[in-house]
């Protein structure tokens, strides 16, 4: 028990001497966590107020009938590129962030599993974010065919296009990359003890994601690189003169965008299932059913993608099967909205910003559900597809599902830092995590696994004992000082009794992989 | 921007809210008025439109009663499961009980849902035994319908003068949903459309029969409606389509069998009477009166009303080589479109759409306006000569 200070010690004198980049250089070369997690969250924030430049002059537009201030072309590029820059700019990087700062504290790992990976796509954005909208520079304004890209409109398209389809591989070589590392991270650097079914909630929820993304990003860079050679090279994918099939580009997009749609809000769900909680006072209402409700909805978000389509023209058998397919989403998302609703119920609830975030995201994401159930009835969507019913259903989500609750991630970890209770990644730039300087090490990874419930934790006194009696000793020594208030030595003690074998793993090196017959 | 359109606009709010308030108390007594409530679908004139409004309806009112049930309790444990009221937290964390419940109700709610819009779907797919069939093409940017039993066809193009969408003149009631030549179909006659595309993918959309479908190009894809009620419909290409997508609309007329049976027959005549000698010699002024026709008609989205095109996307004809030079580059080039590095560009080919007048017009229009004075008139037997 007396070596854990003195490893500590002896670790940081090491780190201390090494060579530290200064000033741009710092970010540039960061491969913490947390610097970077910091990184993609104001990447996140520049496209989210470029994006919503495009928006406002899209609205000032249409402000009254008859053109205004901008040509119908331009107006097309404005929709298209405010699509794709809030997509894979705003939303997906935003998320990343959180995962970046979260996951590792969450279970307990030094660091993500590769740190160089995760600067080097971290990096790729802003190359991507500047060929993005640096095409309205080119000949021709930027893409105008909306951010679906469908061909042939796209084919027919200027050199903007070609702008967005290498920005979008751009993209999505750093999104893949991101997910790889994330599903690394989650599968082999959980703190012993860390089960799969004991991971905090966002954690799962990014598992998840990372998957899908995996999965559905290559299907994007194989549809847009076939419009590339479709527009360059006199293949014919999508031109029927030349036997090919303008639908397939459809049907080759919605398999990558269905399955988007839940990369921008499962993370969300993962955030709300954390922030609910913690100002409920009171455990997460069916800590399995949301995992089991997230994989549901992950694995449906793959046969279902032709409820985009159902005005292209398809035979009866396969509008009816999307339909249910589209419909029965409806179930493991209402669980959802039901599990958060049951974990306020009988709570001891207050209401900081966070809170008031979650809580808005919960009533207007389930205004998203209820428009997506109606838009999910083919005869229906036969009449509400390619008018406004369907921007208002999915701003409903992106914006006051994601956004509000990336808004509310923001400002409760942004209060964590305030207050000293998570480390704080600009004042002390590491090459691994860097965790607070009152903490200890080992504490700090085990922590943020343990409560993850709790994002204020420390503020209160007893919540949430969901993992059972694993967590007695850490609670035993009391949530204050776990994460860090004052007093440290009970801490020491619970911990030397819970996991010895963390000493090792303080050092900021891979866990060893442990059989953790002392559980 | 005016003044007069300013104040237009502020009437136009206006009157929009008074049919919200109005709609609003309505809502309250009746669920079973239709008409003239711009928040709903519009006014059913075919079955399937009006299968689709009340599957509306009933799933709208189904997400009603689940929100009410779902954030009543919500705002329960808002109002009073507050720390400020000194509520204490429960510790309690899952229910298996209640779980399952809230996973079958759901799913149960669903079924009822799935059987009559699966019902619909089938009606809607049943497109047998038509009474009568058109075939619609969309182009960038206007419709073409071809009555394929009768061996007519015509285009459909946009009415609403630029100045009303430039905001110099008031805006008129149909604004942007007024064309020259509706499509036009009997009444209670079950009317199969036959969709497809020149260029890039469209979408023909007609909200009061309940039909839209995606035009895709190389492929034909069939709808139907039979209109109860004689009247005129609008509706709007619904698919992103290029620069004019918002100024393509879609106006069908539905007549009684009568007016129909008239407007067929005189149809039929002008369209025998249309159609006009390759061989005629006119008099150039009249080709440049019925070129500047077919300008406005096919070549002003891109070349411009100028002639001096967009710059780096559509060249101008005010003082090309191409329009000054031998007449011959010029009709092959109207004739064949341009083609680049193997790949169509926006020039396309008009030798399909267009008769040996019309690109004979249109060329001594072009040769002759703005800038350009060659002097020359082409003849339709010279296009007709150069077609190959």
């Amino acid at each position: 028990m007396s070596s854990i200070p003195h490893d500590h010690v002896a670790g940081h004198a090491h780190d201390d001497h090494a060579h530290h980049p200064s000033g741009i250089m710092r970010w540039i070369t960061t491969t913490n966590h947390k610097d970077i997690g910091t990184l993609y969250l104001w990447f996140s924030m520049i496209m989210f107020l470029a994006g919503g430049v495009l928006a406002l002059t899209i609205r000032t537009e249409l402000f009254q009938p008859g053109l205004q201030i901008v040509d119908p072309e331009f107006f097309n590029s404005l929709t298209t590129l405010h699509g794709l820059i809030m997509i894979f700019g705003a939303i997906m990087p935003a998320a990343v962030g959180f995962a970046n700062w979260q996951v590792p504290l969450m279970i307990g790992a030094p660091d993500m599993a590769f740190a160089r990976m995760n600067n080097w796509s971290f990096w790729l954005l802003p190359f991507a974010a500047t060929l993005l909208i640096s095409s309205f520079l080119v000949p021709g304004g930027a893409a105008a065919g909306g951010w679906t890209m469908y061909a042939p409109l796209s084919v027919q398209a200027g050199m903007g296009m070609d702008f967005t389809i290498f920005a979008v591989h751009i993209l999505g070589a750093s999104s893949i990359m991101g997910a790889i590392n994330i599903i690394t991270t989650i599968l082999n650097l959980r703190a012993p003890g860390m089960t799969l079914m004991k991971m905090p909630l966002f954690v799962w929820t990014w598992l998840i994601t990372a998957y899908l993304l995996i999965a559905v990003m290559p299907v994007l860079a194989g549809a847009v690189t076939l419009l590339l050679t479709d527009r360059h090279f006199g293949t014919s994918f999508f031109n029927a003169a030349g036997g090919g099939d303008p639908v397939m580009f459809q049907h080759i997009f919605w398999f990558f965008g269905h399955p988007e749609v839940y990369i921008m809000i499962l993370p969300s769900f993962g955030i709300v299932s954390t922030i609910l909680p913690a100002f409920s006072r009171k455990p997460l209402f069916g800590y399995a059913s949301m995992v089991y409700a997230t994989g549901s909805i992950a694995i449906l978000s793959f046969i279902l993608w032709a409820h985009h389509m159902f005005t292209v023209g398809m035979p009866a058998a396969g509008q009816v099967f999307f339909m249910c397919a589209t419909m029965l989403i409806a179930v493991p998302t209402g669980v959802k909205v039901f599990n958060w609703v049951a974990t306020m119920w009988k709570g001891s609830l207050t209401f900081e910003t966070p809170m008031l975030f979650a809580i808005g995201f919960i009533f207007l994401f389930t205004m998203g559900g209820f428009t997506g159930l109606v838009l999910a009835i083919t005869p229906v969507d036969i009449q509400l597809q390619d008018t406004y019913y369907v921007v208002v259903h999915f701003h409903y989500v992106l914006v006051a599902g994601s956004l509000f609750a990336f808004f509310g991630a923001l400002l409760a970890l942004d209060d964590l830092l305030q207050r000293d209770v998570l480390p704080d990644a600009f004042s002390r730039p590491r090459r691994h995590a860097a965790p607070h300087s009152r903490l200890r090490d080992a504490v700090c990874r085990l922590e943020h696994g343990r409560i993850d419930r709790r994002v204020r934790l420390w503020a209160l006194a007893d919540p949430l004992p969901l993992h059972g009696s694993e967590s007695d000793s850490i609670r035993a020594a009391g949530a204050c000082q776990a994460m860090g208030g004052v007093g440290h030595a009970g801490v020491d003690t619970a911990l030397a009794g819970a996991v010895p074998h963390l000493r090792d793993a303080a050092r900021g090196g891979l866990i060893e992989r442990e059989n953790c017959a002392h559980e | 921007m005016d003044r007069i359109d300013t104040a237009s606009a502020a009437t136009e709010i206006a009157r929009r809210m008074g049919h919200a308030a109005l709609a609003a108390s309505l809502l309250a007594s009746s669920g079973a008025v239709y008409a003239e409530r711009e928040y709903n679908l519009q006014t059913p004139v075919t079955s399937i439109a009006a299968q689709i409004f009340d599957l509306h309806t009933y799933i709208m009112w189904t997400c009603v009663v689940i929100f009410v049930g779902v954030f009543s309790v919500m705002f329960y444990s808002i109002f009073a499961h507050r720390k400020s009221k000194g509520h204490q937290a429960a510790q309690f964390h899952e229910n298996t009980m209640v779980e399952i419940v809230w996973t079958v109700i759901p799913f149960l709610i669903l079924l009822f849902m799935a059987f009559p819009a699966t019902k619909t779907v089938l009606a809607m797919k049943d497109a047998s035994v038509p009474d009568m069939t058109v075939k619609v093409t969309g182009f960038q940017w206007k419709w073409h319908y071809d009555y394929l039993d009768h061996g007519f066809s015509y285009v459909s193009n946009l009415t609403t003068p630029d100045a009303q969408i430039h905001n110099r003149e008031v805006k008129g009631e149909h604004y942007l949903l007024e064309v020259d030549q509706p499509m036009v179909v009997p009444a209670g006659k079950k009317v199969r459309v036959l969709i497809t595309a020149g260029d890039v993918i469209h979408s023909w959309w007609v909200p009061a029969f309940g039909v839209k479908q995606d035009a895709i190009p190389g492929f034909v894809r069939d709808s139907w409606f039979t209109a109860e009620k004689p009247g005129i419909y609008r509706g709007q290409c619904a698919e992103l389509c290029g620069k004019e997508h918002g100024f393509m609309p879609i106006v069908v007329e539905v007549k009684s069998a009568d007016d129909y049976a008239k407007w067929l027959d005189a149809q039929k005549k002008k369209s025998a009477a249309s159609v006009d000698d390759p061989n005629k010699v006119w008099d150039p002024n009249d080709l440049i009166a019925r070129g500047a026709k077919v300008y406005a008609a096919n070549c002003v989205a891109c070349h411009q009303a100028t002639g001096k095109g967009v710059p780096g996307a559509f060249p101008a004809l005010d003082g090309s080589p191409v329009v000054n030079g031998p007449k011959d580059a010029q009709i092959k080039i109207v004739l064949n479109g341009v083609v680049k590095d193997g790949e169509p560009t926006a020039m396309v080919a008009w030798k399909n759409t267009l008769s040996d007048t019309d690109i004979a017009a249109v060329i001594t229009y072009t040769r002759n306006s703005w800038g350009n004075h060659t002097n020359q008139a082409v003849q339709p037997a010279e296009v007709k000569a150069d077609r190959s």
